[in-house]
């Protein structure tokens, strides 16, 4: 038992030697920082320079800031602005701190771009640009490509619009697989008399069959809807329409239609006679073209919304 | 012997007193000199009481409103750019300002009530009625979380009454978390209250209004047009054929939601019209800056009402008091009206894009330019036109701050202006600083915005 006295020693020359620094020691009613820096900050563009940009800062309890803009300059404004030498990415990193020398960092990138490049459909504005109709080989200057605009017109895709076999985007499809719905029985195909291609879609005068299909489109924008039909000498009607709703019975098409064209035309019934509806899609990213008739058989081909 | 007999007497009323004693049950805990939370809301008649404390709590929310969204903003300055007024028109606001402390309080206290009826509707028999106080209490909980959070950013969420002990509502929520609360109670407002109700009181349309502005700031342009499009369809507000009308004629169709106050009446009344208009010749507050004068357009109809020419200041012509005491002013404060719905109308439907050539859109603005005797736009109506219509138009209403920054177009707009007039600008300037009354009470729960 006596041998433990020499661990006081020991115990002594091992406190001098890990004894707190002096910076460590708190003074008398000294508190931790509680609220160390937070670095943050946001840029925006200049209105009269392409590359002059605007720095906010929006860090927290700093006092002090030091700005790297990624080009070799540097500042130490709280909210600088910087003209950087030309187009490119540049990474800009802010360290804030406060007088207690604790400090944080952060860093965002930034890209400039030339002067009316629209990044999203990596296009300068004014330039020709595709303007979404395949019937145009020639792509000529479209406003709705112009970033800065008015929001895109989207030209929809009408799916077996010719009702032709194996035209869906998988190579497959007999025709009419776009065009089922639970309003009515499924369109019949005839392949003639036909507008165009080798196939058309019949409506047999019974009445009982509807044509239905949902389309992607942009809300509160014009457009034009056209197609072929011709009907057999039957007095009767054929009905075409732009529904804002996929509906599931007769009953609900009224409400649901936003234009409506009523046709009559019997003169031929080898004939395929052009119709159009134009509407205005209102607010509906998604419209439903529909068809069905009464009293006298029909056929319909190739249908373009534009 | 008799001793004894009433010892035994006195044990046994002791012991008998000791078993009939009253439980607290049994009690009426409820104070006869006032009253208070316990013995309350027990009939429809005192939830109804409830309801129209709410209204009284919103009348405190408009008084000082104009100097964070007007004079923060290019449409209006103080006179004397001195003290805590001068912060807001030099884009300086501190924590420690006066209207930063008591715009977050008037609309706490708002949502606070508001709360008070949520949690004591089952009291209310008639289903219709406790759906109609449901909607109005909860019209008012949405309309003063979204004044906090587009004033302060992310802010505290109460959705219950709490008491000093829950502190765990006192820190700041994520301004989407309040946004999506904000959407859910307008939500429920506009399927509970009827859309024929007291001038004063939320409507249908109102919840509908107001929500659809909710949407147009998160970007939900479709959900905001079906909005606007029912209240133009529903038909119970139209445009007032004269300007003028519509701030001087109380209670018109074109007023969706107001605000009401009675002149020379010392509890209902508001004297915003005191230091806003005429009394701002004395106090110097919100008179229109140069800037705002000039965008006025040579031959809008508007002119004599914006301003006011029977005095040589540049006075706001807006809510000029008709009251025999000028600081007991009557004129109501307009939160919602028809021509705000037109104009949000086409921004719905020009959809964040720069411009729209959509008829319905141009058609709205339209409509409120014919009133103001201008031109018709021709064409597309470009995100700059429909902005300058909401300036002017609106102008002195309490939108300019936030439709700049709904548009993006703060920073530019206000660097400009903060450039041209010496002030400093910074993007921090866009949410004001969260009271410093509140952080100190808040035991460290409350945090400041950058910036400040």
């Amino acid at each position: 038992m006596k041998n433990i006295y020499y661990i006081y020693p020991i115990l002594f020359l091992g406190l001098l030697l890990f004894a707190c620094s002096e910076e460590d020691i708190p003074g008398e009613g000294e508190i931790a920082d509680l609220t160390p820096p937070s670095a943050g900050f946001s840029f925006s563009e200049s209105e009269d320079d392409h590359l002059t940009y605007l720095f906010s800062n929006e860090s927290i309890s700093s006092t002090d800031f030091s700005w790297d803009f990624g080009d070799g300059s540097t500042s130490s404004e709280a909210n600088p602005s910087h003209t950087f030498p030309e187009e490119g990415t540049y990474t800009i990193t802010l360290n804030s701190s406060d007088k207690l020398n604790a400090s944080d960092e952060t860093s965002r990138e930034l890209t400039i771009y030339p002067p009316n490049y629209c990044p999203e459909i990596d296009a300068f504005i004014g330039d020709p640009c595709d303007d979404g109709d395949p019937e145009t080989t020639d792509d000529t200057i479209n406003e709705a490509c112009i970033c800065g605009g008015e929001l895109p017109k989207i030209i929809p895709v009408i799916l077996e619009a010719g009702f032709e076999d194996e035209t869906l985007p998988d190579g497959t499809g007999d025709g009419r697989d776009s065009w089922r719905n639970d309003a009515g029985g499924v369109i019949q195909i005839t392949s003639s008399p036909v507008f165009n291609g080798a196939q058309a879609a019949k409506l047999p005068s019974a009445g009982d069959r509807v044509g239905l299909q949902e389309i992607e489109i942009s809300p509160n924008f014009d457009y034009k809807m056209s197609f072929y039909y011709t009907m057999k000498a039957d007095p009767g009607t054929l009905t075409v329409s732009i529904l804002s709703d996929f509906v599931t019975s007769l009953d609900q098409v009224a409400d649901a239609t936003i234009a409506t064209i009523a046709l009559t035309d019997n003169s031929d019934p080898d004939t395929y006679v052009r119709a159009e509806l134009e509407f205005n899609t209102g607010n509906n990213d998604k419209v439903s073209i529909f068809f069905h008739n009464e009293g006298s058989e029909c056929r319909l081909d190739d249908f373009l919304i534009e | 012997m008799n001793k004894h007999i009433l010892n035994s007497t006195f044990l046994a009323v002791l012991c008998a007193m000791l078993f009939v004693n009253c439980s607290q049950d049994e009690l009426d805990l409820a104070p006869l000199s006032a009253i208070g939370d316990n013995g309350f809301y027990q009939t429809t008649e005192e939830v109804e009481g409830a309801v129209i404390a709410i209204y009284d709590g919103l009348q405190e929310v408009p008084l000082r409103e104009f100097a964070l969204s007007e004079m923060r903003s290019d449409n209006s300055r103080t006179k004397s750019s001195e003290g805590d007024w001068a912060q807001f028109q030099e884009l300086a606001v501190q924590p420690t300002n006066l209207v930063v402390g008591s715009y977050w309080a008037a609309n706490y206290n708002v949502i606070f009530r508001a709360n008070r009826v949520i949690e004591n509707l089952d009291a209310v028999t008639d289903a219709s009625l406790r759906d109609q106080f449901e909607g109005e209490a909860k019209f008012a909980r949405a309309l003063c979380h979204f004044n906090l959070v587009r004033a302060y950013g992310d802010v505290p969420l109460l959705d219950k009454v709490i008491g000093p002990e829950e502190s765990d509502y006192f820190s700041r929520v994520d301004a989407s978390t309040v946004y999506a609360a904000i959407d859910s109670d307008l939500t429920d407002a506009m399927g509970k209250l009827p859309s024929d109700m007291a001038f004063g009181r939320a409507s249908k349309a109102a919840a509908q209004g107001i929500l659809a502005k909710v949407k147009l700031t998160n970007g939900d342009y479709s959900g905001a047009q079906a909005l606007c499009s029912s209240i133009i369809d529903g038909g119970n507000h139209s445009l007032m054929g004269d300007y003028h009308d519509v701030f001087y004629n109380e209670g018109n169709s074109e007023i969706i939601f107001a605000i009401p106050y009675i002149g020379d009446d010392a509890n209902e009344s508001q004297d915003f019209s005191f230091e806003m208009t005429a009394g701002g010749v004395v106090s110097g507050l919100n008179f229109y800056t140069d800037e705002f004068a000039l965008v006025v357009e040579e031959g809008d109809k508007r002119d004599s009402t914006l301003f006011n020419y029977a005095t040589i200041d540049a006075d706001v012509g807006k809510f000029l008091t008709q009251s025999a005491d000028a600081r007991l002013c009557g004129n109501d404060w307009i939160v919602l009206r028809h021509a705000d719905v037109l104009l949000m109308y086409a921004e719905a439907i020009m959809a964040g894009g720069a411009s729209t050539s959509s008829f319905d859109a141009v058609d709205a603005v339209n409509q409120v330019r014919e009133r103001a005797g201008l031109s018709e736009i021709e064409g597309s109506l470009t995100e700059d036109m429909l902005l300058h219509e909401r300036r002017v138009e609106l102008a002195f209403e309490n939108h300019r701050m936030y439709d700049l920054v709904r548009f993006g177009k703060a920073i530019s707009v206000l660097g400009d202006f903060a450039a041209a007039n010496g002030y400093t600008f910074t993007a921090t300037d866009l949410l004001l600083p969260i009271p410093q009354n509140e952080i100190n009470v808040s035991n460290g729960a409350l945090t400041q915005n950058p910036g400040y």
